[in-house]
């Protein structure tokens, strides 16, 4: 296993459909909430394993609607 | 506050304000979404949000899917189909902006359409057969340059007319203008596919045809809708840019503001997925029309009686009107109700151009309107009762009048 990375996006709705397209895709992946650190939005994003980041990458690129960006996830703790 | 009455029975026919009674599943689902999905859809990342979030969204994929929908973000839902028809107009029609409307429209149409013209939007109605179904011929002939959108009353919730939506969707895109059907009697009642049938703006409720609660309804966006031409009917929080005091400018978000109803999606949802399974290969459609066209025949036999449906039962919903001469409609429902338990909706049913164009302004008619649970032994009880109406109204009167 990677480390995780989380896949930002504009709305909780857009959240949900990738996460259920990348499980149908077979790729785990959770809801979560979105770090403060990392934008204010009140909402959800997607955390997935960073071994998957290629095929993400890839679904993302066919989806019909914009993401905001997939980051490596921030960890809190040394 | 509503206690728990035991009618000895009730005849419902009055499908068309709302469906009743409601599948239990979708009693089940709005109870499940209250007690495990009760947090706030799009506010928040903990379990209950995150439940409320998924129910949400499972509902936009099924209404998306019915409607024959590919993208679910193109569904944008609202508190009834009223606010849905004054969404698209509303955030469409701008000053010069020329309209096309059915002569069977509802003042859901109407009414923003009126306030729009005080605002430089102007209107005709489309030229039509005695039953309020559209000329198609003749109305070619009505789309002008200026012409943006032609809004179409699916099923007429007066008569039950059902439009040639497909062959009114060509027209619309060979003249390069846009379609909005209001499908508030037709959505759940037979199939409607946004595509094949050429449909760029779906409005649907979820109380009637679709057997879900009231509080629910929507927008499908079809795929050549210019979505950034259309300005929000309410503007406000979405969950989403909270760090901004725009709008978002994306779906469903750009029409979604402020928390939206997730009992009443969960129990949509269950009521879509009912009308799905029951009408697997068309069968509860086919039985809803073989009812239809037994009542109709049935009220044909009555004396005294109007009766006003389509003129091709093939163009026939599951809605139509009688008038009894001589008779008061408002009466003749007041009776029905309290002395046979017979359920009807009697006057303008919010439509008074259908109305006129069925020549029943401004005395109305009496509705009677089925479901797929509508049973033939229900259809004979109102044909009886109103036949004894029409036959001796007098008896029935002297009966009001006795009345303490």
């Amino acid at each position: 296993m990677s480390d995780p990375y989380l896949l930002l996006v504009f709305t909780t709705s857009h959240a949900i459909g990738i996460q259920k397209k990348l499980e149908k895709e077979g790729i785990h992946a959770t809801l979560s909430t979105i770090p403060r650190g990392v934008s204010s939005d009140c909402g959800m994003c997607v955390r997935f394993d960073g071994a998957d980041l290629e095929k993400v990458q890839e679904i993302v690129d066919h989806i019909p609607f914009e993401i905001q960006e997939i980051i490596p996830f921030p960890k809190q703790s040394s | 506050m509503i206690t728990e009455q035991h009618p000895p029975k009730i005849y419902y026919f009055d499908h068309a304000a709302t469906s009743w009674p409601k599948p239990p599943e979708v009693i089940e689902a709005m109870q499940l979404a209250l007690e495990s999905a009760g947090g706030n859809a799009g506010r928040g990342g903990h379990q209950l949000a995150k439940a409320a979030s998924s129910v949400i969204y499972d509902a936009r994929e099924t209404v998306a899917d019915f409607f024959g929908c590919d993208d679910p973000f193109r569904v944008a839902f609202a508190s009834n189909i009223t606010e849905s028809v004054n969404l698209v107009m509303q955030g469409l029609l701008k000053p010069g902006d020329h309209v096309l409307v059915t002569p069977m429209e509802h003042n859901a149409v109407m009414r923003p359409l009126t306030a729009l013209q005080k605002r430089g939007v102007t209107w005709e109605v489309l030229p039509c057969f005695e039953d309020g179904s559209v000329d198609l011929y003749a109305a070619k002939k009505k789309i002008r340059k200026e012409t943006r959108l032609m809004v179409i009353c699916h099923e007429s919730n007066v008569n039950g007319v059902i439009q040639p939506v497909r062959s009114l969707g060509e027209l619309a895109r060979e003249a390069g203008i846009l379609m909005l059907v209001d499908t508030a009697q037709s959505a759940g009642h037979m199939p409607i596919n946004i595509e094949t049938d050429l449909i760029d703006f779906l409005a649907f409720t979820g109380h009637k045809g679709l057997m879900g609660p009231t509080g629910t309804g929507g927008v499908v966006f079809g795929s050549r809708v210019p979505i950034d031409e259309i300005s929000p009917l309410i503007y406000g929080g979405t969950g989403s840019y909270s760090e901004s005091i725009e709008q978002p400018l994306f779906l469903p978000d750009r029409f979604e503001s402020g928390t939206q109803n997730c009992a009443g999606l969960a129990g949509l949802s269950a009521g879509i997925h009912w009308v799905k399974d029951h009408n697997r290969d068309g069968r509860m459609q086919a039985t809803q029309n073989q009812m239809m066209s037994v009542f109709i025949g049935l009220l044909k036999q009555i004396p005294n009686l109007s009766l006003y449906t389509a003129a091709n039962l093939h163009m026939q919903g599951d809605v139509l009107s009688i008038t009894i001469a001589e008779v008061d409609n408002g009466l003749a429902a007041e009776w029905l109700d309290s002395d046979c338990g017979i359920m009807v909706r009697t006057g303008l049913h919010c439509a008074p151009m259908a109305h006129r164009t069925l020549g029943t302004f401004p005395s109305g008619t009496i509705r009677l309107s089925i479901s797929p649970l509508t049973t033939i032994e229900e259809i004979e009880t109102c044909v009886a009762a109103v036949n004894t109406f029409a036959t001796d109204p007098a008896v029935v009167l002297k009966a009001w009048d006795n009345r303490v």
